[in-house]
């Protein structure tokens, strides 16, 4: 065993979806993990709904909620971070404009206002409604008016103003859609946010999404103070759309550059609570597909049926992978590995684990100081169970874990199920990986990490709601616990 | 478009009335000199007030049949009444106008790199015998361009 050797960790479906998702699912926070994974699948089902803007009930209850939110961030103190100048004052000390980071970053920004208005209305379904500026060029009624929450006095556009079809039609926004090439859509490359040299613009960005602040709306739209009008953030809603058109329903992939998918967006979000929230640009590309959906698409008319979509698109599993998660694979070197080798066989009567004998000095720096380096656990040579009937969940130093211990548990690291496409081929084995670095350093600051130099890891197998489990086990050929540093890993665009 | 034109037609005779040193009056765009790109005050890289578009020949020995954008870039932008800009860009060959797209800049002072799709169009402008790029101000209802605002172009390139 080396050591030294370089893996290159590019999940199968089947691990990516659970381990790049679910594992990393409490970035998405507050409405996705309050529950084991069938509360997660039920809540990714149900997730909220973003609506066209017209006049129907539907979005008008929507807009209602937006209403209630604004009012209610408006009221928070200027110490709260989601007072409403706070949030708008992230745009204006951290948006990305012209390179590969301004949709990502868009995206994480509302997800977490998002949460933000439904913890402040107590509205968990609550979805922020999009202004389809391609089919109404007018800012939507619902924003105007004396006292109205969402009216903003800056706007040099009034309620009868048109947007330009030249900057914002149909026609024009369809054909940006179908442009083939990541930077050319989406922006050029960055190292960072807001880098020095020219910025360099994608065309959603530099049309549409340009016109409507610095031209159309004007106000407190045309500086980065812009979120400070309540149309900002339903002006976002439609780019990250056609973010999500490109992307998934015309099946475009993103960058498969490390540097665009594995940039870290924290120290400037906060979720519902006011705590601090992070995602990577690469698990920003799950969102539409875990935290919210689109009703209908960028024509504001087509009823967008995701699953379709997929299946329209992805003939197999494997090119699913390919459009979701292009651009993820991560390349680590692994630095220390640490192995428990004893066959374990697990079921949802027996719960499994191993004590691993590590480096408790290395362990400490890397959880001081986890910048470049993570720490990683793998369960190797897991076999599958038959009818995806259970599912893992692993835990750190938590001996009393049982099936119901919850995923808020400070000690949960990740979940892994199993996605069994073919009942009848023959049972696989697979290897899983989760990042337990934030896990690690968030028991130690409580110092419920125990004993570094005996890492006790615990897997508990639960069963999927509804299904009898009783008769089904999940074997695990070993555990092991290593240290890597994450490297870019230059890969050219497609 | 019509409308746009006469816009900035009246920007530029407004000025021509009234705030010396005039300059000679300028072309309308809209009917251009097929015989030269030239800018009519002979700057082919900065716009203002009194001239809110930009003639430049096209460089056709850099023009491939690979190519496939044509990249245009603002390199400086002085606007401190953030006035709206957006700006139409346009390929005047002897036999036809190509609208390539429009661009807006967000804030209204901020430069940066813009590239437009010319795939479809690359044989025609390699079998024209000339061609004028143009890069034109599309001026909003009731906004004249006041006499503060400068954009700075570098060379256009193709890519």
């Amino acid at each position: 065993m080396d050591p030294n050797e370089t893996i290159h960790y590019n999940p199968s479906r089947r691990s990516f979806l659970i381990n790049a998702s679910l594992a990393s699912l409490s970035f998405l926070a507050v409405p996705l993990f309050t529950g084991g994974c069938e509360d997660i699948f039920r809540k990714i089902k149900n997730r909220p709904v973003r609506r066209c803007i017209k006049d129907a009930r539907a979005v008008n209850q929507q807009l209602d909620i937006y209403k209630a939110a604004v009012t209610a961030m408006r009221a928070l103190p200027s110490s709260d971070p989601r007072n409403w100048t706070r949030q708008a004052t992230i745009h204006d000390n951290f948006c990305p404009h012209g390179n590969w980071f301004f949709f990502p970053w868009h995206r994480i920004y509302l997800h977490n206002f998002e949460n933000i208005c439904r913890k402040l209305t107590n509205e968990p379904t609550f979805g922020l409604p999009y202004w389809d500026w391609c089919v109404e060029p007018r800012i939507p009624g619902q924003f105007w008016g004396a006292g109205n929450p969402l009216n903003n006095a800056t706007r040099v556009a009034t309620s009868i103003s048109t947007a330009s079809a030249v900057s914002v039609g149909l026609p024009l926004v369809d054909g940006f859609c179908d442009e083939p090439n990541f930077n050319i859509f989406a922006g050029g490359n960055a190292a960072s946010l807001r880098p020095a040299g020219p910025r360099v613009y994608g065309n959603i960005e530099a049309t549409p999404h340009n016109y409507i602040h610095g031209t159309f709306i004007r106000g407190d739209m045309a500086s980065f103070m812009s979120p400070l009008d309540p149309i900002f953030w339903s002006h976002h809603c439609m780019a990250d759309l056609c973010w999500f058109e490109w992307n998934i329903t015309r099946a475009h992939p993103n960058t498969s550059d490390p540097v665009w998918a594995n940039f870290d967006h924290s120290g400037m979000f906060v979720d519902g609570d006011g705590n601090p929230a992070s995602m990577t640009s690469g698990m920003s590309q799950l969102l539409p597909l875990l935290s919210y959906r689109y009703e209908t698409g960028i024509d504001c008319v087509e009823i967008l049926d995701v699953k379709s979509i997929v299946a329209k698109n992805n003939t197999d599993f494997e090119k699913t992978k390919a459009i979701v998660q292009k651009g993820a694979p991560i390349r680590m070197d692994v630095k220390q590995r640490f192995r428990f080798a004893e066959k374990t066989m697990i079921t949802s009567e027996r719960i499994g684990g191993a004590t691993i004998k590590t480096d408790a000095n290395a362990f400490s720096r890397v959880i001081a100081n986890a910048k470049d380096e993570r720490v990683l656990l793998a369960l190797k040579g897991v076999s599958e169970p038959v009818d995806s009937d259970l599912f893992l969940r692993v835990f750190i130093n938590k001996e009393d874990v049982a099936a119901q211990t919850s995923t808020d548990d400070p000690h949960y690291a990740g979940s892994f199920y199993f996605f069994r496409h073919n009942r009848d081929a023959q049972i696989e084995t697979a290897d899983f990986t989760v990042d337990i670095t934030s896990t690690m350093r968030n028991l130690q600051q409580t110092g419920a990490l125990g004993d570094l130099s005996n890492l006790k890891i615990n897997i508990v197998a639960v069963p999927v709601e509804g299904k009898d489990a009783a008769n089904a086990s999940i074997g695990i050929e070993a555990v092991e616990c290593y240290i890597a540093s994450v490297t870019t890993d230059k890969m050219d665009i497609k | 478009m019509p409308k746009v034109l006469i816009l900035t037609m009246f920007a530029a005779l407004a000025c021509n009335t009234c705030s010396p040193p005039q300059r000679p009056p300028l072309p309308n765009p809209g009917v251009p000199d097929r015989t030269t790109c030239k800018s009519p005050d002979g700057n082919p890289n900065t716009m203002d007030k009194n001239q809110m578009f930009i003639r430049r020949d096209i460089d056709k020995s850099q023009l491939k049949s690979t190519t496939a954008l044509l990249v245009v870039s603002i390199k400086n932008v002085v606007n401190p009444d953030m006035e709206p800009m957006t700006f139409e860009i346009s390929i005047e060959l002897p036999a036809e106008t190509l609208t390539l797209g429009t661009f807006s800049l967000y804030p209204p002072n901020e430069p940066g790199v813009f590239k437009f799709r010319v795939n479809n169009q690359v044989q025609k402008l390699r079998d024209a015998q000339n061609g004028c790029l143009i890069i034109k101000h599309v001026s909003e209802p009731g906004i004249v361009v006041n006499d503060k605002v400068r954009i700075t172009f570098d060379e256009a390139y193709w890519e």
